[in-house]
């Protein structure tokens, strides 16, 4: 645990919380003991009636109408809440509340490259009188909708205020969301007026243009900044400042219905436009007091900063904290290093502060210490929001910052609110948020709908709340909002989370249950994806998931699993067309970070893809449902080609040439030279004039390079000398291997299994020849455990170390009961026959073999003591009984060394060596 | 991985330098999109964008997006616009800055890279991975005998990272001296330790690396630099890039 005790927590807060209060009064209408907080919360769902409408009176918000009618039924779709009720936004925000000092400071605006301003809340409330009626003389009306664009500015809250004063319905955006991404989501509110603040804006006259084309329904512009009016032809063009300073008499702020819509807010769905919801005056202002004041015990007189934009419902949220006179502080300026918030905290002694995973991250990341660098004194809690926040980052903070508690709250702007967040009273368990929204009935449930308690399930909300939109635009039957939240477990609200609850109420959120990808806070749908790959012919099917980045902790980066048709190959060209393909019918934010090609994709029994099953192996987590899947084998194959693509070299192409692994006829020591440097930098060709480091080579691997240049060939290359000219050619010539500009190394055929599937496929292979030609069981027992061991000991990654270790007692068994000395390392190509149980044959481990070898009993392949080097032989080559093959030799393909030869030289291809010492015949 | 409040990305991070006292150093991300490399290009000198293409696509992107981070860096800490910071290159591949009094060092390592500028010394950076332990690390020859002991008296589950570490500090050095890669390693004895150590006059530290790698940085105190005399270096042995 990282803070404090409840008792030390409670005794920061001093006086009690509000909690306590409320509590008090519940427990007095409920005649219950409510003081265990699942208690309060079981009340809360279960007697919705009186929780609500006693959250409503006691929180002293300003209403006129009737509560008796709490809700108009338990259905949490068409239910609606305190229909006789009536309010404004506005005034329940700026009313003059018994104790907030009306002087005291209100809102303020901080800036990157000026010095703040502040607005009592007295001043704050004449300014929103005075923009409200400045509106109102413009024609504004309750019920018409106002578009904002603009940084997090005092200008866009008071502005913003103005608007709900009227009844006007309000959404907010910021202006480097670019014009396309704002018109894709205002052209669906269709306002009356556009309110711009157009300060950092590029090409700020053509986006002025763009936006007003796209926006027809736009009546008048008014700028919130002071640059020079555009001249827009017949739509008159305002300035702000000047409506606000005119003379004129004040209009009354009217109360309109509890459902009366107040913001329309946005939510990128996975296909089309995004979601337009609209949310009602009453059910944003209760949710968003509930949550200050019930959940993080916010005050008046304390000071919040929610580090957002306009265009994030946290907005919304932290402008409502002023109902509760609280202070809040707006910042429309970068984030200019790990300092910004919290030197901005410092600054004005904010008590409350909201930030994101990737922020405290990065803070961690570069040694930034908060608590040595600034004054955090008056800071009692942090917020955070936006992405996972891992068990680590509670460690930083209590380490790094103090002991205010860090609170995890995780909700939607579906609801404009949190259906997990913070607890006064209640310890912070790390990773975790500390208990549910209270009112809102948030439970994870199975596939069935069945409740589950400490395991993962799907985030659902099984009663209605208040903060449900009221509507969808361009929703006329209902039928959208339908389909997004009521569609998979019926009668209750299904959010498209992963949860796990634990029972003491604390939760942790696992991502999302509808494959909706979040890359770094950016919403992708992966449909979005599959429909710009429709038209790469290479490309049958495609899978795009989340991976947590190794590289940078906390952030997530999008890996997309390909399987490509018959004959294709994933090289750079098609990998880089499917990246521009993807951009241009996407956006930047859909290109993967990684592409990789798998065999096949993961299905359950039914056929249906698993996207979870896909990113638990990307992950390299545990898949917890291999049992419901048709093709568990799929996941051997994405683990293992997410790894070998992971990583610093590319990862060998498929060869496409004929293979032979016989080097040039110049000389086995060039091959090897050529082998060490292949495998040194882990490709499968190499060329004399490749330059080491070019092909991404590093200095350290220069020091094994050549090391075994020294063991393994017996040359002593100076380092200084290499890297004068660090080419194949120049590392050759400079081993003493012969004449410079010798002919091209040949592509290798694979020297060994490259993957789990390919092992099983060798197996099979090698099985097939031993039964046929190696003389049985004993002789498909050889070779099988000599491939298990191969695979275990020349792949990497987790399935082979495993491979390996299961294969051990294996290797034992073989090594003493069959006599049978293969050893992992060896390089050896396929269908590798072992006659008679492959007794008293041993073969070191620097030899290499081709395909089709065949070997009698007792043959043997080692060096010749006390040269280095071992033979290379190649495809098809049959060894007979005892013959032995020794030194930095070449065999060639199809060669025949009859039985107890003893071959010291090189054989021509089809050779044939017989006798001892072998007299070396031509093929005839 | 979850989206906690849906839909909005969350306001933009722009992360700067962490500051050393004496250096600024700053981690340059190697798995970006083609846009960025795109970007990145942009920035570069034709001379480093043939450096650059020379090799295979992979290490010519990380090339060009370390570079321009250099660049970006350097721009940051002189006030100047990236693409006219006056970096060019030294007689060893070692990039060198036109600014009296100021050095720069870069290093790649997986997926991402360090660049490092700093005023007033001499400085080299280096990030390795960390490796599985071998046996045959001893034998490679860039071990001090104190080096070897030391290595040997550690756990071998703790060897990889103590030979990464060694090696980066080394590494580091021989970048700020200049002389690229030599035969006689050996002879250095740097330690593999994490603590700040004094070797000829130069200050080696540890840098703060992504997980599974280590990072040294090598700086020589009041100095202004004085480049070696071309008979001392030795050619291009290290990923300047």
């Amino acid at each position: 645990m990282v803070t404090p005790t409840p008792e030390a927590a409670a005794a920061r807060r001093f006086p009690a919380a509000q909690l306590a209060d409320f509590r008090n009064r519940c427990e007095e209408l409920s005649r219950r003991d409510l003081r265990d907080p699942s208690a309060l919360h079981a009340f809360s769902v279960d007697s919705p009636e009186l929780f609500w409408r006693t959250l409503l009176e006691w929180t002293g918000l300003p209403w006129s109408g009737s509560a008796d009618v709490v809700r108009t039924s338990s259905d949490v779709e068409t239910a609606r809440f305190f229909p006789d009720v009536r309010l404004n936004y506005a005034e329940a925000l700026l009313r003059p509340i018994d104790g907030a000092d009306d002087d005291a400071p209100a809102l303020t605006g901080v800036h990157a490259d000026r010095p703040p301003e502040t607005w009592t809340r007295r001043e704050l409330r004449t300014a929103v009188q005075r923009g409200a009626a400045a509106l109102s003389r413009l024609g504004l009306t309750a019920g018409e909708r106002v578009v904002a664009i603009a940084p997090n500015t005092t200008g866009v809250a008071i502005a913003a205020l103005s608007v709900a004063a009227l009844g006007g319905t309000l959404s907010t955006a910021t202006p480097d969301m670019g014009t396309t991404a704002l018109l894709g989501r205002f052209e669906q509110v269709e306002p009356v007026l556009l309110l711009l603040d157009r300060t950092g804006m590029e090409d700020a006259e053509d986006a002025t243009l763009a936006l007003l084309d796209g926006l027809p329904t736009v009546r008048r512009l008014v700028v919130l900044d002071g640059g020079p009016l555009p001249d827009l032809g017949d739509l008159p063009v305002l300035r702000w400042a000047d409506l606000a300073a005119e003379e004129g008499d004040p209009v009354d702020w009217p109360r309109l219905a509890f459902d009366h819509p107040l913001f329309v807010m946005f939510s990128s769905g996975t296909t089309g436009p995004p979601k337009a919801m609209v949310h009602g005056a009453g059910g944003t202002l209760l949710e968003h007091v509930k949550e200050h004041r019930l959940h993080g015990d916010l005050r008046a007189g304390e000071t919040l900063y929610f580090h957002t934009t306009t265009a994030w419902m946290m907005w919304n949220w932290q402008l409502s904290a002023l109902a509760v006179g609280a202070h809040v502080v707006v910042y429309d300026g970068p984030i200019a290093g790990p300092q910004t918030l919290w030197e901005l905290a410092a600054d004005h002694k904010v008590h409350v502060l909201g930030t994101s995973p990737p922020y405290l991250q990065m803070c961690q990341d570069e040694g930034y210490q908060p608590a040595d660098e600034v004054d955090l004194g008056a800071l009692r809690s942090v917020l955070s929001t936006g992405a996972v926040l891992h068990d680590w980052q509670f460690d930083w903070v209590a380490e790094a910052v103090g002991a205010q508690p860090l609170q995890s709250i995780s909700g939607g702007t579906d609801i404009i609110g949190c259906f997990v967040l913070g607890h006064p009273e209640l310890p912070v368990r790390r990773g975790r948020s500390q208990a549910r929204s209270l009112g809102l009935d948030t439970v994870a449930v199975d596939e069935d709908g069945a409740e589950v308690v400490d395991a993962v399930g799907e985030l659902v909300c099984r009663a209605p709340f208040p903060s449900r939109p009221v509507h969808f635009l361009r929703d006329p039957d209902g039928s959208r909002f339908h389909s997004a939240y009521f569609a998979d477990h019926p009668g209750v609200w299904t959010h498209g989370d992963l949860i796990d609850f634990a029972p003491d109420g604390s939760a942790r959120v696992h991502g999302r249950s509808d494959g909706v990808l979040n890359v770094n806070g950016i919403r992708i749908g992966p449909a979005e994806v599959y429909t710009a790959l429709r038209g790469i012919d290479a490309v049958t099917e495609a899978m795009a998931v989340e991976q947590r980045d190794g590289a940078r902790p906390g952030t997530t980066r999008m890996v997309l699993l390909l399987v490509l048709s018959a004959g294709a190959r994933l090289d750079g060209t098609l990998e880089r067309e499917i990246r521009r393909t993807l951009r241009r019918k996407a956006s930047a934010a859909h290109v993967p970070s990684l592409v990789v090609a798998v065999p096949e994709l993961p299905l359950t029994h039914n056929g249906k893809r698993s996207e979870r099953a896909a990113r638990d192996a990307v992950n390299g987590d545990p898949v917890v449902n291999v049992a419901a899947l048709r093709n568990p084998d799929s996941l051997t194959a994405i683990r293992a080609a997410v790894l070998a693509f992971d990583g610093r070299l590319p990862a060998p192409p498929a060869p496409a040439v004929v293979p032979s692994r016989r080097p040039s006829a110049d000389g086995d020591l060039q091959g090897a030279v050529a082998r060490i440097w292949r495998e040194t930098l882990g490709l499968a060709a190499a060329e004399p004039d490749d330059h080491f480091f070019d092909l991404g080579g590093t200095s350290r691997q220069v020091m094994g390079l050549l090391h075994r240049l020294r063991t393994e060939v017996g040359r002593d290359v100076p380092i200084t000398d290499f890297i004068t000219a660090p080419t194949l050619g120049e590392l050759t010539r400079l081993a003493g291997a012969g004449a410079p500009g010798a002919a091209v190394d040949m592509p290798a055929a694979p020297t060994h299994p490259g993957s789990f599937r390919e092992l099983l496929r060798w197996m099979a292979e090698d099985a097939e020849v031993n039964r046929r030609r190696g003389g049985g069981t004993l002789s498909v027992l050889a070779a099988g455990i000599f491939r298990i061991n191969q695979y275990g000991t020349r792949r990497r990654g987790p399935v082979a170390s495993v491979v390996r270790v299961l294969s051990l007692p294996l290797v034992a068994f073989a090594r003493l009961g069959l006599n049978c000395e293969l050893p992992g390392e060896l390089a050896c190509g396929r269908r590798l026959v072992l006659a008679h149980g492959g007794r008293g044959i041993i073969i070191v481990r620097d030899a290499v073999l081709g395909d089709d070898v065949v070997m009698a009993p007792y043959a043997s392949v080692g060096a010749a003591y006390p040269t280095p080097g071992a033979p290379v032989i190649g495809d098809g080559v049959y060894l007979g009984a005892h013959a032995t093959v020794l030194g930095p030799i070449t065999v060639g393909d199809g060669a025949f060394l009859g039985a107890r030869s003893f071959v010291l030289r090189d054989v021509a291809p089809g050779g044939v060596a017989l006798g001892v010492p072998s007299e070396i015949v031509d093929p005839h | 991985m979850s989206v906690a409040v849906a839909g909005h990305r969350a306001p933009p991070i722009v992360p700067r330098s962490a500051r050393l006292r004496e250096a600024a150093v700053s981690t340059v991300r190697l798995d970006a999109d083609d846009t960025a490399v795109a970007r990145a290009r942009l920035l570069l000198s034709p001379a480093e964008l043939a450096y650059a293409d020379r090799a295979a696509p992979v290490v010519a992107r990380q090339r060009i997006l370390t570079r321009a981070g250099l660049r970006r860096l350097a721009g940051d800490v002189l006030g100047l616009l990236p693409e006219a910071v006056p970096l060019r290159e030294g007689a060893d591949g070692r990039p060198e800055l036109d600014v009296p009094g100021a050095d720069v060092s870069c290093t790649r390592s997986a997926g991402v890279g360090l660049v490092a500028v700093s005023t007033g010394q001499r400085l080299g950076i280096d990030a390795e991975p960390v490796l599985d332990w071998r046996d045959e690390v001893l034998a490679e020859g860039w071990l001090s005998p104190a080096e070897t002991r030391a290595l040997v008296a550690l756990p071998p589950a703790a060897r990889g990272l103590a030979a990464a570490r060694c090696w980066t500090r080394k590494e580091s050095l021989l970048k700020g001296l200049g002389t690229g890669l030599t035969d006689t390693l050996a002879d250095l004895d740097v330690g593999v330790g994490r603590f700040d150590t004094l070797v000829a006059g130069w200050r080696i530290r540890a840098l703060l690396a992504p997980p599974g790698h280590v990072a040294s940085i090598a700086t020589l105190p009041d100095s202004i630099p004085a480049p070696l005399a071309a008979a001392e270096r030795s050619t291009r042995g290290h990923a300047h890039s």
